[in-house]
């Protein structure tokens, strides 16, 4: 079963698409800023992180970065959530490292998609 | 010494040359006349003593014969009376008879000489005397006979003597004749006397023969009388010898002499022996008597011989000495005459010289000054010729140089007499008065000057001025300068005048324009200031000292002495100051704080330049002074307002950000827990909730586009939307769309159909908003459809004339010449009407408002796609038929370029071929805007600069085929840049069209303009004038030797969509056939083709000479061999491999190819 890690620090995204994830069978851990996550991806080594990019403390961007940069987690994929009207967000996310990115409000089956493909790339069940 | 001559100068200087050579000759002949004749007088001296001694010698001749003749008659008288036997009387009466006849000749030589000799008395004396005894001499007593024979004799002697002494005989200067006269005068006298008495003596003393003592001491001393004259006739004839000069007096004399001697001696001694001694006389009285005439006889040969020799040499000195006067006279008459010769000859070259001189001096003065004195002197007044031959050089270039400035002088000179008549009158006097010389020459001065100024006594002055007067009448100012000159006792005035009227009107010019640049000053609101490089005022107006708070000029240049210290408030922005105007020579817009009068700080901007004299040097800074305190607040105040605008626009950007972060979040939770909860009911079976829930999802939905839709038309309008470029696939970018659009499309039974070639590529733009577009567009079209057909075309290529639709929507954005990829969305739905589809992109406005109830959303979708393609180069166009449906289609590059900042040059950036470029230079950027339009239509690639300077260097770099140009603009203006471009080789053949408002249509043509259009612009004009420089067409033909109908027909398009003519054959020997009906520009050539191949195509094309320039390109599918190649080789330009560009980039290559080949075969036949 395949552990995702969710970086977002809003309540409601967080429970909601946790509790959807992990209705469709994946393991959900949580970190609620930047700095957690990447405290966390070092600790779980979760098989792909979903990071909201607009976080308090650490930004998703800064992050994904040090995530990227880590060789302990470099490896791991990273979907960067952004919001829809900021159209640049999505090359600083790519550039950041990102290896995928997708709108918020989540589109829940693109989202899969877009899960399972990295996941599959990895070789991950 | 020089003083000592000073006289004689004086003398000389005031004596005429002839009276100099008079007054010279006069003092050198006459003491010459004089020396000659005292010499004459001394050698006519010379000469009246020996004629005088002639004379004298004449006179002694009868009283010689005298001398002989009377003791012969005293003897004979002794001898009558006295003897024995007495002799005959006869004998007597005979020497009577020669004694008369002696007086005869003496009274002959008496009459003649006597006065000379002063004779008289004593002839008279001695003719009475013999007149005594004559007659009476034998009548006497012997005693008295002898008594007066003695008598006689003593007269004669005595006559003698005088005659020797008023002859000056006895003066004789020389020794031989002195000897001679002595002998003659006083010896043989002396002897014949002393012989005679001697032998008168002896006489009775032999007829006694006794002696008595008496007689015999008597005898003795007789005898040694006669011995010691004897000696002293030796004496003298041994001197007279010795010097005698011709020394012919000894053999003449000698014989005589020596028988004196001899007879005197013989004498002599037969009377000391016979008579003194002897006692006994045994002497014959008449041996005696011979004897004793033998002594007589030789005396008187003697004597008279010496007589003819004194005689001789008397003439011969008499001659002599009238030789000598001859000889002095011719001399001096010859030396006189040679004087007066030379001195003639002195006077005629002197004379000959200075009358040259003269000559030549007159005709210098009379003006010729050609002459010079050409003299063959070598002496001083050679010098002189040759002094005043340099005078006269110097004179000819004092003159020339005189005339030349007389004749170019820009000043009137003129030549007035004494009495105001003008002698002399230059070409300045001439142009400036309207005289000629010839009018005014002899006559009075003053028409030339105005009456006030005719009568005023004329003295030497200068820069005076008065008024003058032309011919024609025109007064006009005029200075003048006076000076004088004395020649030959005739005052002379020059007058030098002036037309200063242009000075005046210069001066009167300048003083108004000093009075409006002073009432400028006076009166200027801005400050005005002049200040020394060192910081002080040179002077201030009004208003600076106003600004500056001070109540007087006065005053404020007395208190601010130091600019740099009093006046700035940060001490160093005087050296600022100077240092910009060292770095540029002005300062503009030099913004400080300043200290006022009264201590407050006020802002000023000074505008300055630094003036220099002509060497450069710093002279003053000059400049002026404008108060901007309340600028610097209000611009304080902007800058504030400015910074919290910025302030309140980061916090609105915030604000945005935060919106659609504040927003979403809630309304994902909406959208997110309505749909899980749909997904729960369902699984907890309780589907009764699931409508509702729906509901609730879609609406959050809605409301969460509705959101968007304005966050982004918000960004969009205050241009915070910024562009992110990405190449991406199209085909796939398709997919995504069609996914995400398709269950909206579903919704109302409408189908979707795409139509999208696999293999259509890729193209570079935001794929966002692309994606977002699309989506407006298919989700509009799903709205307003029921049940209908929506369709998706996605094609790639240039325009077509289909889309460039007529429904009034600008399409300047886009350009015939660049690659779009279009987007048509197509639906059967209601459609809309025209008034709908005017307002139709407009922001916040829906078709009308019932739709938004009836449909939904914001009506902001179709606004927010138009601005996301107009942004990347793009635009949307819309056709509809009202209840028919509609069409929309979004056209975008293939590739989006960066928008460029505003008012910058426009580089060539179009790689795509046209038929030419056109370089707009013109500062106002609408004008590119508006041409773009016609240029395109055109068929024209545009580029644009804004300024000359860049329009310039563009045209170097690009090299268009037409430049519109401006006049008009700032910088280098249109003039300037049409001569530059006029002036490179390289440019000069671009055709220029000037497009301008102003109008000035000559002078565009003058400098080169090839045409010029005026302000607004007139399409249609400006389409024929282009048309008149566009390529021609026709002649620009590009055969395509190709088998494949498809190929060859889209090359067709392609190339003549370029504006070129296409001919077409299908192989090789078509090709051929074609190429002799008309010679192509270009032959694109396939390889593989029936019946003639590209290969033999080749090889046939190069058999004729013609057709062998013919550039050839290959465009095959087939891989070329190295065998191939060497075929080709030499033969064709390029091989495009067909296989290795897609369609549309073997078209664009092929057209790059076609551009470059007729450009260059265009300009090898130009």
């Amino acid at each position: 079963m395949a552990k995702i890690l969710l970086v977002e620090d809003n309540e409601m995204n967080r429970d909601m698409l946790s509790r959807r994830l992990e209705r469709k069978g994946y393991q959900v851990i949580l970190a609620l800023d930047g700095e957690e996550g990447v405290t966390m991806a070092q600790s779980e080594v979760p098989d792909l992180i979903l990071m909201d990019m607009s976080l308090p403390m650490m930004d998703g961007w800064e992050a994904t970065k040090l995530i990227k940069a880590a060789p302990a987690t470099s490896q791991i994929p990273v979907i960067a959530l952004t919001a829809h009207a900021m159209s640049g967000d999505r090359e600083k996310a790519i550039e950041a490292g990102c290896d995928d990115y997708d709108t918020k409000p989540v589109e829940l089956a693109r989202l899969l998609e877009k899960i399972q493909a990295l996941l599959a790339k990895r070789g991950v069940a | 010494m020089k003083k000592l001559f000073n006289p004689a100068v004086a003398l000389m200087n005031r004596l005429k040359y002839p009276q100099k050579f008079i007054l010279i000759s006069v003092i050198f002949i006459v003491p010459l006349a004089l020396a000659m004749t005292f010499l004459l007088v001394i050698i006519n001296d010379g000469k009246e003593i020996a004629q005088k001694e002639i004379y004298g010698n004449r006179y002694l001749r009868p009283l010689r014969q005298l001398m002989e003749h009377v003791p012969q008659s005293k003897l004979l008288v002794n001898d009558y009376l006295g003897l024995d036997k007495p002799i005959p009387a006869v004998a007597l009466l005979s020497k009577q008879a020669e004694i008369d006849q002696d007086f005869k000749d003496l009274e002959a030589v008496e009459r003649e000489l006597g006065d000379v000799l002063q004779t008289t008395s004593k002839y008279q004396e001695l003719k009475s005397s013999w007149k005594n005894l004559r007659g009476k001499q034998l009548t006497l007593q012997k005693a008295a006979s002898v008594d007066l024979h003695d008598k006689l004799l003593a007269n004669v002697r005595g006559l003698i003597s005088l005659v020797g002494d008023t002859s000056t005989l006895i003066l004789d200067p020389n020794l031989d004749t002195y000897y001679m006269m002595d002998l003659t005068l006083l010896k043989a006298p002396e002897s014949q006397d002393l012989v005679a008495q001697l032998g008168f003596v002896t006489d009775d003393l032999l007829a006694r023969r006794f002696v008595n003592p008496q007689e015999r001491a008597q005898l003795i001393i007789l005898s040694g009388l006669v011995k010691s004259n004897l000696d002293e006739i030796e004496k003298g004839k041994r001197v007279a010898f010795s010097r005698n000069p011709m020394g012919n007096l000894k053999p003449r004399l000698d014989p005589y002499y020596l028988e004196v001697q001899l007879s005197t001696q013989q004498f002599l001694e037969t009377l000391d022996k016979g008579v003194a001694n002897a006692f006994v006389i045994n002497l014959k009285p008449i041996e005696f008597r011979l004897l004793i005439q033998k002594v007589l006889n030789a005396n008187f040969a003697l004597w008279d011989r010496a007589i003819v020799e004194l005689d001789s040499l008397l003439q011969a000195r008499a001659d002599s000495f009238s030789q000598q006067q001859a000889l002095v006279i011719i001399c001096s008459f010859l030396a006189l005459l040679v004087v007066i010769y030379l001195l003639i000859g002195f006077y005629r070259a002197v004379m000959r010289t200075v009358s040259s001189l003269d000559e030549a001096s007159r005709r210098m003065v009379s003006g010729d000054l050609t002459g010079t004195v050409n003299l063959d002197n070598r002496d001083e007044l050679g010098l002189v010729a040759q002094s005043f031959n340099s005078v006269a050089t110097a004179l000819v270039a004092a003159s020339s140089y005189r005339q030349a400035v007389l004749d170019n002088a820009v000043d009137a000179i003129l030549t007035i007499d004494g009495r105001g008549k003008v002698r002399s009158f230059n070409p300045a006097a001439e142009r400036i008065f309207g005289y000629s010389a010839a009018e005014m020459i002899g006559h009075s001065y003053v028409r030339l000057v105005t009456e006030p100024y005719r009568d005023q006594a004329s003295g030497v002055e200068s820069g005076i001025e008065i008024e003058g007067q032309s011919k024609n009448g025109t007064v006009f100012p005029m200075e003048i300068a006076v000076g004088q000159m004395d020649l030959q006792q005739e005052r002379m005035f020059i007058v030098m005048a002036r037309d200063i009227s242009n000075r005046k009107k210069a001066q009167e010019a300048l003083r108004q324009a000093e009075e409006k640049y002073r009432a400028i000053f006076e009166n200027a609101l801005e400050g005005i200031f002049q200040t020394s490089p060192e910081g002080h005022y040179l002077s201030v107006n009004p208003a600076l000292v106003r600004i500056y708070g001070y109540s007087s000029t006065e005053e404020m240049l007395f208190n601010l002495r130091d600019i740099e210290r009093q006046l700035y408030v940060d001490p160093n922005r005087r050296a600022d100051f100077i240092q910009l105007m060292a770095e540029s020579e002005s300062v503009q817009e030099f913004e400080s704080e300043i200290y006022c009068k009264n201590g407050t700080i006020i802002w000023i901007s000074e505008n300055a330049h630094a003036v220099r004299d002509e060497q450069g040097k710093l002279l003053y800074y000059e400049g002026t002074v404008e108060d901007i305190t309340e600028r610097k607040r209000t611009e304080a105040e902007l800058q504030r307002a400015k910074e919290e605008a910025e302030v309140a626009n980061r916090a609105k950007s915030a604000f945005l950000a935060s919106m659609s972060h504040e927003l979403r979040t809630p309304l994902n939770a909406i959208i997110g827990y309505s749909e899980m909860l749909q997904e729960e009911a369902i699984d907890l079976g309780q589907e009764e909730f699931v409508p509702d829930l729906t509901k609730i999802h879609s609406a959050g939905k809605h409301l969460l586009s509705l959101i968007n839709d304005v966050l982004d038309i918000s960004k969009i309008e205050a241009g915070k939307m910024d562009l992110y470029l990405e190449n991406f696939e199209i085909a796939t970018m398709i997919q995504e769309v069609v996914t995400t659009i398709r269950p909206l499309v579903q919704k109302k039974n409408n189908r979707l159909e795409v139509y999208c070639d696999e293999n259509i590529g890729l193209m570079r733009a935001d794929i966002t908003k692309v994606r977002q577009s699309l989506f407006n567009l298919l989700s509009n079209a799903s709205k307003f459809t029921e049940e209908g057909v929506i369709r998706l075309d996605v094609a790639r290529g240039p325009l077509s004339k289909g889309q460039a639709g007529p429904e009034g929507i600008v399409r300047d954005a886009l350009n015939s010449s660049v690659e779009y990829i279009s987007f048509r969305v197509t639906d059967n739905g209601i459609g809309m009407t025209p008034e709908q589809l005017g307002k139709l992109f407009q922001a916040f406005t829906q078709a009308d408002s019932s739709t938004t109830r009836k449909y939904g959303g914001t009506g902001l979708g179709l606004a927010i796609t138009r601005r996301f393609c107009l942004m990347m180069g793009g635009d949307v166009l819309a056709e509809s038929e009202y209840e028919k449906g509609s069409t929309f289609t979004v056209l975008l590059p293939s590739s989006v370029v960066e928008p460029r900042p505003a008012l910058s040059i426009q580089p060539a950036t179009n790689e795509q071929a046209t038929i030419g470029t056109i370089l707009v230079i013109d500062d106002d950027p609408s004008v590119r805007d508006l041409l773009k339009h016609t240029m395109s239509k055109e068929g024209f690639r545009l580029e644009s600069a804004l300024n000359g300077s860049a329009g310039l260097q563009l045209a170097k770099q690009l090299h268009p085929d037409i430049i519109i140009l401006d006049l008009l603009m700032p910088g280098i203006d249109g003039w300037s840049v049409l001569t530059s471009l006029k002036a490179d080789p390289d440019l000069a053949d671009i055709p220029v069209i000037i497009l301008s408002v102003v109008e000035d249509r000559s002078m565009g043509f003058a400098v080169g303009a090839s045409d010029y259009l005026t302000k607004p612009i007139d399409h249609d004009r400006l389409s024929a004038v282009l048309q008149k420089y566009r390529r021609d067409q026709n002649t620009h033909t590009v055969l395509v030797v190709e088998d494949d109908l498809l190929t060859r027909q889209m090359m067709r398009r392609g190339l003549e969509k370029e504006g070129w003519s296409v001919a077409e054959a299908a192989n090789g020997r078509l090709g051929l056939e074609q190429i002799s009906q008309r010679l192509p520009e270009l032959i694109l050539l396939d390889l593989m083709m029936a019946e003639m191949d590209g290969f033999e195509f080749v090889t046939e094309l190069y058999k004729h000479e013609a057709w062998r320039s013919i550039p050839i390109v290959v465009v095959t599918a087939k891989d070329i061999t190295a065998e191939d190649r060497l075929r080709l080789q030499g033969h064709v330009e390029r091989i495009l491999q067909k296989g290795s560009y897609t369609r549309s980039e073997l078209l664009s290559e092929v057209r790059k190819l076609v551009m470059a080949y007729v450009r260059q075969g265009s300009i090898v036949k130009a």
